[in-house]
């Protein structure tokens, strides 16, 4: 019998089955946090139901109870999103994996929140078509979490993020409501009631809880190609970065590794044989066979003319792989040479792009402290990884400070904290850099008619965001 | 928080304007630097009245709808407090995404004062093309071209539909050494399907039409054929949004055939998460998103 609410957990058990609610300590630890791994917050309890009616019947009986819950999908978020930060109930939504239906001919797909987005695209790719936004994590990351984090990924630049993609969502309230917003046909105009599924895309799970989603796809690319330059110094690839951003053709991704991610990767068994003293700039470009061609050798005389070291191009499947290996090995290798690794996320005017990288570096020389940076360069969306061990208090507060100094600066540069991981619990004491305290209260005027007292999903997105009870009165 | 003053920032591709700046205007000072705004249905409109009363317009095929193109605002709520949302950076994800929400609710809970838009590299030449022929072969060029690879390099994918038949409309922006392959792609996959491809001029849509529609693809041709056929006018599809534009032969005739039929296809176009928009259509019922306005607004209306 649980300690926590036993009637509660009897009654899940018996809705959705014995093995579908875990309350034991070995269980719950595989959800104290996401991957982002800087705070962990265990839960009460974790339940897993195994179909959309099970979750809007769980959601219901979740109404007036005196605990928080938090809905959680592959959890693999990077900024603190579906964690219990007041303990309480997780609805782990990943059973919930059907697609429902993919309409070749109107070009949308409808899935439930816990499809995979790799498997979503391997079951659209014999109807010649795809969904493009593409998340590092797309081989475990959902399509329920994609649309609560409005996530981006690689290919962003050309084809945008989740909210270009949502035509409509299945909702449940906190209220237990059920609510259809949009559909395949994309949802509502200025002329003609308000688009509320563009509040639901990127609200970090604040605002209800995501059933079912509408998705419009593209047509798969003919042909890609990907080009590799190697650059000396930031200066060089940034001044290619701005040359590719104002290219009429429009590259996929362009992508950016530092040196010192090189170094690191060249010493190690992944080794690429890049020279690992450089920078290394990697685009894609797509399109119809016979213009991409020449499309390609536009970029190349673009590397060409802002001083690239040494050029690679190739559209064989195969090697563009092994050109792309160095930038997804990334990841794996950092978990290797590091005991605790913390991503930041922000979006800078890409004009800014090389004073901010350069005083980035400079502020984590000065407090000891390694920052690799490996990230979206096309749309502006910085990825520094700070490599420390979190076994020393003194680390842990130097990457703390060092966030603050990025933070700080690329607010007062025109950017923001966060391009595509959310804002979650790990940036809540940032939010006052970008909003005033007019733009915080509007903000939570949404939150007063979706969820008042903040019973699902307290402490994210705003800041004194305490869930207090369903019968008191909010915190703040 | 960094106040968002009117700014041009050519190398990272951003405006900021104020609500009664011209489209044309700003891409009068951004085409020395080879920039362009693409959306509009009338460049002489103001940004606030363009982000106000549309979502869609014909470059929207390339470039996706207006809300997409807007990266900030500086908006006047109704009580005449002004607030700022998103920024001027292409990814936000910093807080909710009410510039996207507001510039599609146009103006139910205030107005623009200033909006930072996202510019667009302009090509060295813009091409405009037609495909006409059997109404049916178009139908099937246009379902087939939706799908092709091609597509992604179109900028706009049109179709009007009049009492002399049926026309596609498309164009693309290319350097001139690519013109000819841009023309023989198109050439080859019209003439064969015994279609007709030509240079041609676009006829841009009126501003606010008598009737605008958002569906699904496949409900955007037959629905305008019909609407054609039994009331007259002329139908202006974006064909890459499914929306169009309906214009009778005579709107102020207030034709109760011509109001029914609307109001049928609005029904059928809701439950697929559509609209039709009239000024003489009513739009009855207490759906949830209507009751959810209400209570934003009173919750709006108490903020100090």
């Amino acid at each position: 019998m649980s300690r926590w609410h036993p009637e509660f957990v009897a009654s899940l058990r018996e809705l959705c089955g014995e093995g579908a609610v875990r309350t034991d300590d070995a269980s719950l630890m595989a959800y104290e946090n996401d991957g982002l791994g800087f705070h962990r917050y265990r839960p009460d309890c974790v339940v897993i139901p195994r179909t959309s009616d099970e979750v809007k019947e769980v959601v219901r009986r979740c109404f007036g109870q005196d605990f928080p819950y938090t809905i959680r999908a592959a959890g693999t978020s990077l900024s603190g999103g579906p964690v219990a930060a007041q303990g309480g109930l997780i609805v782990h939504v990943s059973r919930l994996r059907s697609i429902l239906e993919i309409n070749a001919e109107d070009m949308y797909c409808v899935a439930e929140p816990g499809v995979v987005l790799d498997t979503l695209n391997q079951a659209l790719a014999p109807h010649g078509l795809f969904y493009p936004p593409d998340p590092s994590s797309g081989s475990a990351s959902t399509i329920g979490g994609n649309v609560a984090e409005n996530a981006g990924g690689i290919r962003c630049f050309r084809y945008g993020v989740t909210a270009n993609y949502v035509l409509g969502l299945e909702v449940i309230l906190p209220s237990g409501e059920i609510a259809q917003l949009g559909g395949p046909a994309g949802g509502l105009g200025p002329s003609c009631g308000c688009d509320w599924k563009s509040l639901f895309v990127g609200s970090e799970g604040l605002l209800g809880v995501i059933t079912k989603v509408w998705l419009r796809l593209k047509p798969l690319p003919e042909k890609i190609w990907t080009l590799l330059g190697t650059y000396a110094g930031v200066r060089p690839a940034s001044e290619t970065i701005v040359d590719l951003v104002h290219h009429p053709s429009v590259p996929v991704a362009i992508e950016l590794m530092d040196n010192h991610v090189v170094r690191m990767l060249e010493a190690s068994p992944m080794a690429c044989g890049f020279d690992p003293t450089c920078w290394l700039l990697l685009v894609e470009v797509d399109g119809p066979s016979e213009l991409v061609d020449r499309i390609a050798d536009d970029i190349e005389e673009v590397f060409r003319r802002n001083g690239a070291i040494t050029m690679e191009k190739t559209c064989d499947s195969e090697e563009r792989l092994r050109l792309w290996r160095a930038r997804k090995n990334t990841g794996g290798l950092l978990g290797q040479v590091t005991p605790d690794t913390m991503v930041q996320d922000a979006c800078i005017p890409r004009s800014e792009f090389g004073d901010v990288m350069e005083a980035l570096i400079a502020e984590a020389e000065k407090r000891g402290i390694m920052v690799v940076s490996v990230f979206h360069a096309g749309d502006g969306n910085l990825h520094p990884n700070f490599l420390f061990d979190g076994s020393h208090p003194d680390e842990k507060k130097k990457v703390e400070e060092i966030g603050t100094f990025l933070m700080e600066m690329v607010v007062e540069r025109g950017g923001t904290l966060s391009g595509e991981h959310g804002i979650g619990n790990d940036k809540l004491k940032y939010i006052p850099l970008v909003f005033g305290e007019r733009e915080i209260a509007f903000q939570k005027a949404l939150l007063a008619c979706f969820n008042p007292d903040n019973q699902l999903n307290p402490e994210k997105l705003f800041p004194h965001r305490s869930y207090v009870g369903c019968c008191a009165p909010p915190a703040s | 928080m960094k106040i968002l003053e009117p700014f041009y920032d050519a190398k990272d591709m951003s405006a900021c304007v104020t609500a009664d700046t011209a489209v044309a205007q700003l891409n009068e000072q951004a085409r020395p630097d080879a920039l362009i705004f693409p959306l509009f249905l009338d460049s002489s409109v103001t940004v606030s009245k363009l982000i106000e009363s549309t979502s869609w317009t014909p470059r929207s095929f390339r470039y996706g709808p207006i809300a997409d193109n807007v990266l900030g605002l500086v908006f006047e709520l109704h009580n005449g407090k002004e607030i700022q949302l998103g920024g001027r950076v292409v990814k936000n994800v910093t807080g909710f995404d009410f510039t996207r929400f507001l510039c599609r609710s146009g103006s139910r809970f205030g107005r623009v004062r200033r909006a930072v838009l996202r510019l667009r590299a302009l090509s060295e030449y813009t091409a405009y093309r037609s495909i006409r022929g059997d109404t049916q072969m178009l139908q099937s060029f246009a379902a087939n071209f939706m799908r092709n690879p091609w597509a992604a390099v179109i900028d706009l994918f049109d179709m009007t539909i009049d009492s002399d038949g049926a026309a596609i409309q498309l164009s693309f922006g290319c350097t001139e050494s690519r013109l000819e392959q841009y023309d023989h792609f198109l050439s080859n996959a019209a003439t064969a399907t015994g279609l007709h491809f030509s240079a041609s001029e676009y006829q841009v849509p009126p501003m606010v039409p008598y009737a605008a529609a958002k569906t699904v693809y496949s409900r955007c041709i037959p629905d305008c054929l019909r609407l054609v056929d039994s009331f007259g006018g002329r139908a202006h599809i974006f064909l890459g949004n499914a929306y169009f534009h309906y214009q009778p032969e005579r709107p102020e005739s207030g034709d109760p055939a011509l109001g029914s039929a609307l109001q049928q296809l609005h029904r059928d176009y809701a439950a697929l998460g559509g609209h039709v928009t009239c000024d003489d259509l009513t739009y009855a019922g207490d759906t949830p998103d209507r009751r959810w306005e209400s209570e934003f607004e009173a919750k709006l209306a108490a903020l100090p």
